[in-house]
């Protein structure tokens, strides 16, 4: 049922990423997010059902980009596994540090895309323009990064509450 | 026999390495896989389609019950351009039927008459680095992968994968799309590609070749994909350095990619003109 609540979410972040915020220019250079949906399922899921929903929205997300094969699946696994294995080590959850991981989280996003750019042309010269994208994308990720961990959060919090009332009344 | 720590640097110097290669082989082989493509888009597609509708829904509602203000002045401002349309068009009317003419005595073949099906743009690409939209037709309704998409003001880009109902369409700004285009003054030929910006750059241009700002541009036919003659846009920068045999051409396309709502996806292959040898 987690998993679920899960892919709705993404399909929620997918729609509103390539339906509403392409209807206003001043979202044109949003970062993906994506990014804060995997960064919480890494730093407040349990690992066994995060890394299903991680898979399965890396795949989708593979399916639906006009970008090479593999570049979502890339920054989607290794983000995943990199604040899974921070969080044993440092405070990343806390609140205060959440901007600068979600900073950090589209960073890495955009450098996998240099890369694979770069082996796509054999040219490892940097676009021009992609250095105003790249600030504007982190200072989106840091405004609305952390409330958007925080509200998936509290929404899944909510929705693991519901669901177990439900199963209290079915028991008892 | 390893200890934990070195099974952890070698797996993840496995890993970090295969990751590698599946990208560079990736890159190189242009388009994403077919099968989990067509999955996602047939997925994503029906949602974007009724979250689509609802946003134009709300825009023409808005546009026609809270604007009626300027309607007024907008419809005498349409009904002049309209009458000016209408001289204009049977001034082309003419020039068609001139250069069928001249065509005839040249023994050129007419103009190819495109086979078009109108399509809707439900969804545009999730990542900022890479142009696709996805469009509400699929082989259904005869759109194949490879196909060019037009709108009346020039060419859009061309489709590089097609489900049963939804197709994805690379756009003409994205790099990985390249339109064989000629410089219609001057007829210098070279290779429209995208940029990071959302622009375009006419590639591979000689330094000797006469390339002017303001230039138009035009498709050669030349590529196999798009027919000859369809607008794509016009010259916006010229840069000559002094050493490389090619100048830097900036390229303004005609279409608007950030309005793009309706499109034409042409379904007839395109026909090269034959050239019968004169005696």
């Amino acid at each position: 049922m987690n998993l679920l609540f899960y892919l709705i979410l993404w399909l929620v972040l997918t729609l509103f990423q390539t339906v509403l915020l392409p209807l206003f220019p001043v979202f044109r250079f949003m970062y993906d997010l994506q990014i804060p949906l995997v960064l919480f399922l890494g730093l407040f899921r349990p690992l066994r059902e995060a890394i299903v929903a991680v898979i399965v929205i890396a795949l989708i997300m593979d399916g639906l980009s006009g970008g090479p094969f593999g570049i979502y699946c890339t920054t989607y696994f290794w983000l995943f596994g990199l604040v899974t294995g921070l969080v044993g080590f440092l405070h990343v959850r806390n609140r205060l540090l959440l901007p600068f991981v979600v900073v950090c989280g589209v960073a890495f996003e955009n450098a996998v895309g240099w890369l694979v750019r770069a082996m796509g042309t054999a040219s490892f010269a940097v676009p021009p323009g992609s250095g105003r994208v790249l600030v504007v994308q982190m200072g989106w990720a840091a405004v609305t990064g952390p409330p958007m961990l925080l509200g998936m959060d509290w929404l899944t919090r909510h929705w693991e509450q519901w669901i177990a009332l439900r199963q209290a009344r079915r028991d008892g | 026999m390893f200890s934990r720590k070195t099974v952890l640097i070698v797996g993840l110097l496995v890993a970090v390495t295969i990751n590698l290669i599946v990208l560079s082989l990736s890159s190189r082989h242009r388009f994403p896989s077919e099968g989990i493509g067509q999955l996602a888009v047939g997925v994503v597609a029906p949602f974007q389609l009724v979250v689509t509708n609802s946003c134009r829904f709300l825009r023409e509602t808005w546009q026609h019950y809270f604007q009626l203000v300027s309607i007024a002045e907008r419809y005498d401002q349409l009904s002049r351009e309209l009458d000016m349309a209408t001289a204009h068009g049977a001034e082309c009317a003419e020039l068609r039927r001139s250069n069928r003419r001249l065509r005839a005595l040249l023994h050129f073949q007419d103009a190819v008459r495109f086979e078009m099906v109108a399509a809707e743009v439900v969804g545009k690409d999730p990542s900022p680095w890479f142009k696709t939209v996805i469009i509400d037709k699929g082989y259904k309704q005869g759109v194949r992968k490879g196909m060019p998409v037009v709108v009346p003001q020039g060419i859009v880009g061309q489709v590089i994968g097609a489900g049963r109902y939804f197709a994805k369409v690379l756009l003409i700004i994205d790099a990985n799309n390249a339109v064989d285009a000629l410089v219609d003054r001057t007829r210098a030929r070279g290779v429209v590609t995208g940029t990071a910006m959302g622009q375009c750059a006419l590639k591979y241009v000689l330094r000797k070749e006469d390339v002017r700002v303001g230039d138009l541009l035009i498709s050669s036919g030349m590529d196999g994909v798009f027919p000859k003659g369809l607008r794509i846009g016009f010259v916006s920068g010229v840069i000559r350095r002094n050493s490389g045999i090619f100048q830097d051409v900036t390229v303004t396309p005609f279409v608007n990619f950030e309005k793009l709502e309706e499109v034409l996806v042409i379904r007839n292959e395109p026909e090269r003109p034959k050239v019968v040898a004169t005696q």
